[in-house]
């Protein structure tokens, strides 16, 4: 370290110092609110009045991927079975979000441009804190939606047979028409970890590099 | 040696582990700072205002998010993104510890040859300006800042997965647009 470096060093020892005086009710602090729910979906109905009621009743929970409706709004997809990812869409258009759901097999993508997506810090929030979401499910949060705005998951799996081995979600945002999905090849192939990438992809490519 | 998440919450009220943690990253907060400014007065005060955020939101840090080093380098973009904001406004950033008035002759010598060390990178930012802001983050901290995509994910506080197909789609985009990206993205370290 440089001597600007020590120096910066020194003042920033001060500050800690002075904040480990302070209360910790005094230390400024970002306001963060959590959503979290703790318990099962039973626990949470009946936890807190509730001005939307949650949507996952008996029959739902018996379906293949059910999509529930939290008492915050907070809608979560659940992702069990890779069939009739028409259902999916038809439940999330029942709370509001509008959306194209695709299950794809590895190794394969939609054609691309088949809509106007949104880039990654306009859909910040939107999916909820991704890093702690189970790969499973989706989190989103309708009121975060604009009007003609498209939730669009591409859900990709593993399959061994008709088992799902591995499954990865990609939520995404598009504005306007929504084409249909043509699977072609090219796409994310899924490991057993998650999505690596298959012929012509950045490892593959790396691969052939002489270095 | 004290778990990571409560090493971490403690570098905002503990001077010593705050000097280790500080003593881990002042390099690299110094380059990544030094490849997005080229004037040695704003990277003093950006070095000491990317600290002084990590001070303030230590208690926020959870493990399960990713890596300390993920979460720095969020913090590190969301200073700077800020300070863009403020000079947008035509404001000077003025900080608890305005760091250019640490700055002695030499200071300011070595920090002019840090930031050419980085030209490099600058240009890769420049050459990155021009695309979509999700994808423009990512390739910034894997392709200028060498993080693992892992890193990156966790800096942006998304999962892994969705880096990868982000990075996948701007694949096509890339080719033949900033060769020294597509060169750098092939030595992309693939973190656990």
């Amino acid at each position: 370290m440089n001597t600007f470096e020590e120096r910066l060093l020194v003042e920033l020892k001060n500050v800690v110092a002075e904040r480990a005086e302070m209360a910790p009710s005094r230390r400024p602090r970002r306001n963060v609110r959590r959503f979290a729910l703790a318990g099962g979906l039973v626990a949470a109905a009946a936890a807190i009045a509730v001005a939307v009621p949650p949507l996952l009743g008996e029959e739902d929970v018996a379906q293949a991927n059910p999509v529930e409706r939290r008492p915050d709004g907070t809608v979560v997809v659940h992702l069990r079975e890779f069939t009739h990812p028409e259902q999916v869409e038809a439940r999330l258009r029942k709370v509001g979000v509008p959306a194209q759901v695709n299950f794809l097999p590895s190794g394969k993508q939609c054609k691309e441009p088949r809509a106007t997506f949104l880039d990654g810090r306009r859909t910040e929030g939107l999916f909820g804190d991704e890093t702690s979401t189970p790969s499973n499910e989706v989190v989103i949060k309708p009121g975060l939606l604009k009007p003609g705005q498209t939730v669009v998951l591409d859900v990709w799996a593993k399959l061994k047979g008709d088992r799902v081995e591995s499954s990865i979600v990609y939520p995404d945002v598009a504005v306007g028409q929504v084409g249909p999905c043509k699977p072609v090849g090219h796409g994310p192939v899924v490991g057993d970890d998650g999505v690596g990438d298959g012929p012509g992809s950045i490892e593959e490519e790396r691969r052939r590099l002489p270095y | 040696m004290v778990g990571a998440k409560e090493g971490l919450a403690r570098i905002g009220r503990d001077p010593a582990a705050f000097e280790e943690f500080y003593r881990r990253h002042i390099e690299a907060v110094s380059r990544f700072v030094a490849r997005r400014t080229d004037d040695p007065h704003a990277a003093a005060d950006l070095t000491a205002e990317v600290f002084l955020a990590a001070i303030d939101s230590a208690h926020t840090y959870r493990p399960a998010a990713g890596s300390e080093i993920g979460w720095l380098y969020g913090v590190a973009r969301n200073v700077l993104a800020a300070e863009r904001r403020r000079a947008a406004r035509e404001r000077r950033a003025v900080g608890r510890v305005a760091g250019r008035r640490l700055l002695d002759a030499e200071d300011i010598a070595r920090l002019v040859e840090r930031i050419d060390a980085e030209s490099a990178g600058r240009r890769l930012h420049r050459a990155l300006a021009g695309l979509p802001e999700g994808t423009r983050a990512l390739l910034e901290l894997i392709a200028m800042d060498g993080l693992t995509v892992t890193e990156a994910a966790a800096a942006l506080g998304v999962r892994p997965v969705t880096a990868r197909v982000r990075l996948h789609r701007a694949r096509k985009l890339l080719d033949g647009l900033v060769p020294e990206a597509g060169l750098a993205l092939a030595y992309a370290k693939e973190g656990a």
